[in-house]
């Protein structure tokens, strides 16, 4: 567990907006090189890893994580010298306020900001700002000095120390997906008893698009797909919305945006768990979707299952996982490679 | 004394209104070396003395508070989550961000619960979210969580201030932290000097809970004049231009009107122009929103006037300031006490 809380530390602090996925990539191929077969990066970005296991699989098995993460790009530059922006990803205008972020590869500090509350008229005051509302403030006067540091496409990433928090628990930025990256890299160093292919995806949160090209490359029988998924177990969600909840092990979906998964693979998976003693949980509700939705209708349709770790506040600046869950995560991923290679 | 660096540091320190020990016991050490003597009363004011050695000279208490905005923890739950009530935080930079309890038993950090896009309805992004319905993660069981946080505590924000282009900085509780080291900068240019006034230097505590820290001191000291220095609104594209709304890079601003006198602005006015200081006005019908309200009528009441420091995105974690204002600041508060003598009443006496 130590290994999972140092892989994310390192993990979590690296910036993949998507499409800047790059130094994400690069620190997981020195994580990685040494215990890999062959590794390959494709057109997309994305990188695949070939780890060779005790034995050759029945069928060709590949497990799946994006590096990318939600944030922004910059869009335009006032002639105040303040920063518009896009999303890049869902996200919620209402954590994006008042946050510390850094612009571009040299990580120009901003912060995201609104006209202050105080003049807010009251009617102005019933609608939270949308994101085209907001800016971020680089501290420059004019659109020169702004577009001396800055230029229109760079990348917007949280400026956030991931860090231990609380009872047992992480927090950080990118959480989603980095906890699948870590994973990945946990069961690389050890040893793992049938080869697997190992992908790290890119674009998952712009429409799940490294996936779908990285799997008609690899071609897999069957993937499993890692994520930080939603949890919904703070006080007054709606229980319809509770989807997961820590503290009861890892997430196994049901159905999702993107997907109906194998009721065969669950039913096999699941009755492994409990044997095993892995503790998990289904997930409940439809929203959201993973890897899975573009990976399950490739290289001849890959039966996929869908293993996560309940997150909350996931797309924000501060997401937490309870690492007990994370344990269950990476226990399940190591018997799913043990029990579907036979 | 490095302004800049001294803002940042006296921004980190976490004191929100009503808990101010750390920042008062800082505050004290800043001031001490500049002063004649420092004391720290019962409600975690800190007031240095600066005497004149003139004969008669006028009373004047230089204020700048204190403490900050935050919340106040209300409940623990069952499941480790707080609800909390607001001490002057914009409510709109709560969500999803990392806040500090200031708990008996030293500090938790909390994480502000957010729904996931993945979890809403279409068009709930854009519904403020009441502060009511808000709460605090703070990330262990309901059993641990009462032990280390306790209703009544106050949470800060945990952000650390940030360095931006063009000499700003950015961070939470510039509103007041560098309107303070303003002041402790003037002393510095002050302190082999011998200005015709006596100086009560008051450092003030719980000012964004209803003034309360200056009242004390101006019943207390009983000044004839106090000078506030504070925070304003510094204007950006999205703000209309309007009475309370300033460039920021454009000196500090002087407040003229019924709380803010228009005779002492004068004389803030001629200290800024004899040093070619860039300065702005603000016009002020009737309460400044600052300590200057009630002080004026604490005790036997006193002339008050209130200088301020544009700062952006007032009360929340990205307070943002250019230092430029606030060496300017200095150096006016500086000229200003160094020359001021008083007013002349109506019949040429001095009050």
């Amino acid at each position: 567990m130590t290994d999972m809380m140092e892989l994310m530390q390192v993990l979590c602090a690296l910036d993949g907006v998507s499409g800047y996925e790059d130094g994400v990539r690069e620190a997981i191929e020195g994580m990685i090189a040494p215990h890999v077969e062959e590794m390959t990066v494709d057109a997309m970005g994305s990188l695949i890893a070939l780890k060779k296991g005790a034995r050759a699989p029945a069928r060709r098995l590949m497990v799946c994580a994006h590096t990318d993460e939600v944030g922004m790009l910059v869009f335009r530059i006032t002639d105040e010298g303040l920063l518009k922006f896009v999303p890049v990803g869902t996200l919620d205008p209402r954590v994006l306020l008042g946050q510390r972020v850094r612009i571009g590869e040299r990580r120009l500090p901003g912060v995201v900001a609104v006209k202050a509350i105080h003049l807010t008229s009251e009617a102005e005051k019933k609608i939270s700002p949308p994101i085209d509302a907001l800016y971020i403030d680089i501290g420059a006067r004019s659109k020169k000095e702004a577009a001396s540091h800055v230029r229109v496409g760079d990348p917007v990433m949280f400026d956030n120390e991931p860090g231990a928090f609380g009872e047992g628990r992480f927090r950080g930025k990118a959480i989603d997906d980095r906890l699948g990256c870590a994973v990945m890299v946990s069961l690389i160093r050890g040893n793992i008893p049938f080869d697997t292919w190992f992908a790290f995806s890119t674009c998952e949160e712009v429409g799940l698009r490294g996936a779908s090209a990285l799997t008609e490359r690899v071609r897999p029988d069957m993937t499993l797909v890692l994520e930080g998924t939603s949890a919904g177990d703070m006080p007054s969600v709606r229980p319809d919305l509770r989807a997961t909840r820590q503290g009861a092990g890892a997430v196994v979906s049901v159905a999702d945006g993107g997907t109906v998964y194998n009721r065969e693979v669950i039913e096999k998976m699941t009755c492994a768990a409990d044997a095993a003693g892995i503790p998990w949980q289904p997930r409940s509700g439809m929203g959201g979707r993973t890897d899975s939705g573009s990976i399950h209708v490739r290289a001849g349709g890959s039966l996929t299952f869908g293993v996560s770790a309940p997150t909350r506040y996931i797309h924000s600046a501060n997401n937490v996982v309870y690492m007990p869950d994370a344990k269950a995560v990476l226990d399940l991923t190591a018997l799913f490679i043990a029990t579907m290679g036979e | 004394m490095d302004l800049k660096r001294a803002i940042m540091e006296l921004s980190a320190i976490r004191g929100v209104s009503g808990g101010e020990g750390e920042i008062s016991r800082a505050a004290a050490e800043r001031m001490r070396p500049f002063v004649d003597s420092v004391r720290v009363d019962r409600f975690g004011n800190v007031v240095g003395y600066m005497r004149s050695a003139e004969t008669g000279a006028p009373t004047l208490m230089l204020d700048a508070h204190i403490d900050q905005v935050g919340l106040m923890i209300a409940d623990v739950t069952d499941d480790g989550f707080a609800h909390f009530v607001p001490i002057g935080v914009d409510p709109r930079t709560l969500l999803s961000n990392e806040m500090i309890v200031l708990g008996r038993g030293g500090p938790i950090k909390g994480v502000i619960s957010a729904l996931p896009p993945h979890l809403q309805n279409e068009g709930d992004d854009l519904k403020p979210v009441p502060v009511g319905e808000m709460t605090l993660d703070l990330g262990m069981t309901g059993a641990r969580a009462r032990e280390l946080v306790r209703p009544g505590d106050l949470v800060a924000f945990d952000a650390d201030p940030v360095e931006l282009l063009g000499n700003n900085i950015a961070g939470p509780s510039m509103d007041n932290r560098a309107g303070f080291a303003c002041v402790v900068r003037a002393l510095e240019l002050l302190a082999n000097t011998n200005p015709p006034c006596n100086l009560v230097v008051t450092a003030t505590t719980r000012e964004e809970s209803g003034y309360y820290g200056a009242v004390q001191c101006a019943t207390e000291e009983r000044p004839d004049y106090i000078l506030v220095v504070d925070a304003c609104h510094a204007r950006t594209g999205d703000a209309e231009r309007y009475a309370r709304v300033h460039e920021p890079g454009s000196g500090p601003v002087v407040g003229r009107g019924a709380n803010s006198s228009p005779r002492v602005a004068e004389h803030l006015i001629d200290a800024a122009e004899r040093g070619g200081l860039p300065y702005q006005l603000e016009a002020i019908p009737k309460t400044s929103n600052t300590n200057a309200w009630l002080a004026q009528i604490a005790g036997v009441g006193a002339t008050t006037a209130v200088i301020s420091l544009p700062v952006k995105y007032m009360h929340t974690p990205v307070e943002t300031l250019c230092v430029d204002d606030a060496e300017t600041l200095a150096r006016l508060l500086y000229a200003f006490c160094r020359d001021f003598k008083g007013l002349r009443v109506r019949g040429g006496e001095a009050a």
